[in-house]
């Protein structure tokens, strides 16, 4: 049990605790944002610095420099994030630090007193999603093709409700097998398949992040209220037997929404072993990818082929758990 | 300390004048029944007018843990006592949005059903951004529960140039899935 706010000793400590309580700081200087982990390290007048790395928090999602550059048309429109010397020296000169208004994205050079602010600078229009990829709607039905390989599924829809993986195939194809390599955010990787492995993951979990099952075909559900513990998964089907299989069928996944994302499987090239699809969860986003390429070997080779390379095998289709 | 039934508002701002930013805590007692637990999610909704979501980017839970311009954020570890905490900073909410109704639902996977009327507590409280002081709870609305697997706890919303606070206790059969419907959040 956590304590009770308003009994508990403060810790200052902790950055991450102060949001409630955090009286505001009067200024924002650079030094200041950068001991707070908020901003870059404040560049000398004197010794040019290569521009950081982009840091999380730096707020790039506003429009480029709305407040700081317009006082001064002479500097160019990359000024605000331009971090070498002559831009700092050209800074106009500021009540509180000169360098500051150059580099601080989150506040205006201006402060208008009638805009209340408490807490970071909010964007003023929703920020720009990070990505650009295709989109399904709840009952669209996408098909995934080598010219259109990924489709990514919103915050939303990758967080409620479950999510499916189907292989629907007639017997003619053969002893059609599903399973998936996966690999969790806490680095627990392994396989997942109904047929002579282990239909949960993890394995002993009470409450499974993968399940593989099989009613009429054989399936993978995702339980996506644990997706922040997912961090990828490759879907593959193999014959049990080792007999070749004649590709057919379809690979249907189903959002919780029921948007269908379907991807055929005639095309593949023959084999025993297939890596049909990936996903990855980034940023929150699960990003759904038709691979569809034939495996020499079997899971072993298909999970290394895919960079699952931290999993340890007692034969070539069992991993050691 | 004030608790309200069913149905009952307050008038949050016009009560309690420099009101700028509130917690909405939910409290909640599964007793033994750890999956289910561990299947519920406590969510916002920012509603425009019309009593819906704009966009999928309205529904703040934890894996979209702030509304686009952040005026709605869910802790990630909750301070002090409730099981899960959203702050809503009320001057940043956008004009557009009218209300931000607060749900709790059971996540559902098919192998394991689990309803909100295992449930042998459930409350919301709203507590006072600055000092986490307890302003309001509703009553304990799980007694109501019975095969329910998603609830409309309450909303915060527009009136006059006030914001109130009324306690919904709207159950949903068909869990996030119909809360998503009224609402319009793009599932």
């Amino acid at each position: 049990m956590i304590p009770d706010p308003a009994t508990a000793p403060p810790r200052p400590d902790l950055p991450f605790l102060r949001r409630r309580s955090k009286p505001r700081p009067p200024a924002r200087t650079p030094a200041a944002e950068f001991v707070a982990g908020r901003g870059p390290h404040p560049p000398h007048a004197h010794h040019p610095v290569a521009p950081p790395p982009p840091s999380p928090s730096l707020d790039l999602s506003r429009p480029a420099s709305p407040s700081l550059d317009r006082s001064r048309p002479a500097a160019p429109a990359s000024a605000s994030l331009d971090l070498s010397g002559p831009a700092v020296a050209a800074a106009p000169p500021s009540p509180v630090a000169a360098p500051s208004s150059s580099l601080d994205l989150s506040e205006p050079a201006t402060p208008t007193p009638a805009a209340p602010r408490s807490g970071p600078t909010r964007p003023a229009v929703p920020a720009p999603r990070v990505h650009r990829d295709r989109r399904i709607a709840a009952g669209q039905q996408q098909l995934l093709t080598v010219t259109t390989p990924t489709v990514t599924l919103t915050r939303v829809q990758s967080g409620v409700g479950h999510f499916e993986v189907e292989a629907v195939c007639s017997r003619e194809v053969g002893d059609l097998r599903l399973g998936a390599a996966y690999q969790l955010t806490t680095g627990e990787t392994s396989t997942v398949q109904y047929a002579g492995g282990e239909r949960f993951a993890p394995a002993s979990a009470r409450r499974p992040v993968l399940l593989a099952g099989r009613d009429q075909y054989e399936h993978l559900s995702i339980d996506l209220r644990q997706v922040r513990r997912l961090e990828r998964l490759a879907v593959y089907a193999f014959s049990e037997s080792r007999t070749p299989l004649a590709w057919g069928g379809t690979l249907v996944a189903t959002t919780f929404g029921g948007a269908r994302i379907e991807l055929p499987l005639e095309n593949l090239y023959e084999g025993t072993i297939a890596v049909l699809m990936s996903i990855y969860v980034v940023d929150g986003e699960m990003v759904i990818r038709a691979e569809m390429e034939t495996i020499t070997g079997d899971v072993r080779e298909a999970a290394r082929a895919y960079g699952y390379d931290r999993i340890t095998w007692r034969d070539d289709r069992t991993p050691i758990d | 300390m004030a608790e309200m039934k069913r149905g009952a508002n307050v008038a949050l701002t016009r009560e309690i004048p420099g009101l700028t930013g509130l917690v909405l805590g939910m409290r909640w007692n599964a007793g033994a029944e750890r999956v289910l637990e561990e299947s519920l999610v406590f969510a916002a909704i920012l509603c425009g007018e019309d009593g819906r979501a704009r966009s999928d980017q309205d529904f703040v839970f934890f894996n979209q843990l702030s509304s686009p311009e952040r005026s709605v954020q869910q802790l990630e570890e909750a301070l002090g006592g409730d099981q899960e905490q959203i702050e809503v900073e009320l001057a940043a909410v956008p004009p557009a949005v009218d209300r931000i109704v607060v749900v709790l639902y059971v996540n559902e996977i098919p192998a394991q059903r689990r309803t909100l009327g295992q449930l042998r507590g459930c409350v919301i409280r709203v507590l006072d951004a600055r000092d986490n002081r307890e302003l309001v709870r509703s009553e304990d609305l799980a007694s109501a529960f019975s095969a329910e697997t998603a609830v409309a706890l309450g909303e915060v919303y527009r009136h006059g140039g006030d914001w109130k606070f009324k306690v919904l206790g709207q159950g949903y059969s068909k869990g996030i899935a119909g809360i998503a419907a009224d609402y319009g959040i793009p599932l």
